[in-house]
This record gives C-alpha cells, sequence and structure tokens, in this order.
C-alpha cells in the first residue's frame, strides 16, 4: 500500500517542517509567551529530550542488525523495558525533580540516556 | 539509471528541496506568529498534526502492509548509506535544544552559523565521497559529533 518511495517522499516533505516547528516551539523568541513559556519552564523539556534521543538512539545506533540488548531481551520485553524507563523519565521530568533548578544539565542527561536506551532496547 | 529510477530519483530530491524551502521560510515567519498567544497556539496544533502525520503514517505502514522496509524508522536507517544529512541535522538540533549549560553563548560568536553551515557542506561531501568508495561514515559518529557541534555553534 505505502510504498518506501511514497513513504520517503512523505517523510522528506514533513521531516523538515516538522524539525523546525519543534524548534519554534522549544526556542521561539525571547517573549513572555504563555504557551512557549510554559513548554520552556515545565519538565517538558527535559522529557522530550529523552523522547527525541530515544527516537536518534532509535535509528541511527552502531551496529546494523543489531538486537534488542544485544540479543538478551526478546520482543515485546524491549518495549515493556524502554515503555517503563520513559515512565520514569516523565515522573522525573514533571513530577520529582525540581526543573527549574536544574533545567540546564537535566536535558543533556535525558539526551545521552534516551540514545543508549534507544540504541540498546529499541534498534531498528 | 533507468528512466524510473533516475525519475524518483530527481522527484525526491525535488520534494527534499521543496521542503526545505518552506521550512526555511517557516523558520523565518514562524518566531513573528508564536510571539502572540493565538500565533502560538497555531504552531502547536500544526507542529501536533505534523508529528501526528508521522507516527501514524508510520505505524501504518508497519502494521497494515506486507511492504518490507517501509517504515520511516527503517528508510531512515538506510538512508545512513546514502547521506549523513539526517543524522547530521538531528543531531546539531539536539546540540542546540538540549545543551548543558542554561544561557550557552557560542564561543564563535557571530561564525558560529558559519561554521556550522562549513561544517555541515563538509559532513554531508565526506559522506558522499566515502559512499562512492564503498564505504559510510557511522551514524551514531555522525550523531555524536553533530550533537557537540550543535553545542558550540548554535546553542539556544
Amino acid at each position: 500500500m505505502l510504498s518506501k518511495r511514497l513513504m520517503t517522499h512523505i517523510g522528506v516533505a514533513l521531516g523538515p517542517v516538522t524539525v523546525v516547528l519543534l524548534d519554534t516551539l522549544f526556542v521561539g523568541p525571547g517573549t513572555s509567551n504563555p504557551l512557549v513559556e510554559a513548554i520552556r519552564s515545565s519538565g517538558a523539556t527535559p522529557f522530550l529530550a529523552w523522547v527525541v534521543a530515544l527516537f536518534v538512539g532509535h535509528w541511527f545506533h552502531p551496529v546494523d542488525g543489531l538486537q534488542p540488548g544485544f540479543g538478551a531481551v526478546k520482543p515485546p520485553w524491549n518495549y515493556v523495558v524502554f515503555g517503563t524507563l520513559t515512565l520514569i523519565a516523565g515522573l522525573l521530568s514533571f513530577a520529582v525533580i525540581d526543573t527549574r533548578t536544574t533545567s540546564d544539565w537535566l536535558p543533556f542527561v535525558m539526551v545521552l540516556a534516551g540514545f543508549a536506551t534507544g540504541a540498546i532496547l529499541w534498534p531498528v | 539509471m533507468t528512466a524510473v529510477t533516475s525519475r524518483t530519483f530527481y522527484t525526491t530530491h525535488l520534494i527534499t528541496f521543496l521542503s526545505l524551502t518552506a521550512a526555511a521560510f517557516l523558520a523565518l515567519l514562524a518566531p513573528h506568529w508564536v510571539g502572540t498567544p493565538a500565533g502560538a497556539w497555531v504552531i502547536a496544533i500544526v507542529g501536533l498534526v505534523f508529528v501526528a502525520a508521522l507516527l501514524v503514517l508510520t505505524s501504518i505502514a508497519s502494521f497494515a502492509d506486507k511492504v518490507p522496509g517501509n517504515t520511516f524508522s527503517e528508510l531512515l536507517r538506510e538512508s545512513t548509506l546514502d547521506s549523513t544529512f539526517y543524522p547530521w541535522a538531528l543531531a546539531v538540533y539536539m546540540g542546540r535544544w538540549f545543551h548543558p549549560v542554561d544561557g550557552l553563548e557560542s564561543p564563535l560568536g557571530v561564525w558560529g552559523p558559519v561554521v556550522l553551515m562549513a561544517m555541515t557542506w563538509g559532513m554531508v561531501v565526506l559522506g558522499d565521497v566515502l559512499r562512492r568508495r564503498g564505504k559510510r561514515l557511522w551514524p551514531w559518529l555522525v550523531v555524536s559529533v553533530g550533537f557537540a557541534v550543535g553545542n558550540l555553534t548554535w546553542p539556544a
């Protein structure tokens, strides 16, 4: 139904615009817009860092044909594990850690953890 | 290159070019729109629609048809055999968004974006040269360097 060619065309059509939209929402201009400020000051930033890095690890892991958990974690358990880790990342970001005082380093740590998790537990 | 392959090749590049052009216009205009609450909501909703479209189409492709290797994830992975552009671009944005120090400014000052553009060009060309020699840059290495470069040259 959806050929590789069609999916490629849809992907290259949507991808750049999506990234720019995300960039506008993450960064925005230096205004006091409530929505942009809410995204920046809440736990959304570290959680989104986790999600984005999870996908980047999923797509760009080091070894072609890599198996989840180096073959030790069989599907669907890899989905269960990284789903649980994502839930924990969300709880830490939104409820547990005060992101106002950790806003500098927490997203960076989430990127590293998310990339490793995506690569190890969810390699494409 | 056969006629069909050639047409597909040029179509893909035309769509990529148009999409990048649309994204560039959006990058110029969206910060002005997002300056008002109504504009911010429009941007947020349109952004959600785009992300949802990507995810839903990926799911449809994954589970509702029998075409092998046609999900966005598989196509993105496959694209690393041909180009370094997508892992590089995503990693640079990741570095821009999620650098480790609040209020970080590029030590390169106004030269940061210039260096970034030059490195992007160099990375794409290097990937292409290696591909023509039957090799490729490891995508994880491209991501790691892109993340560091995004931190240093273009921190938000």
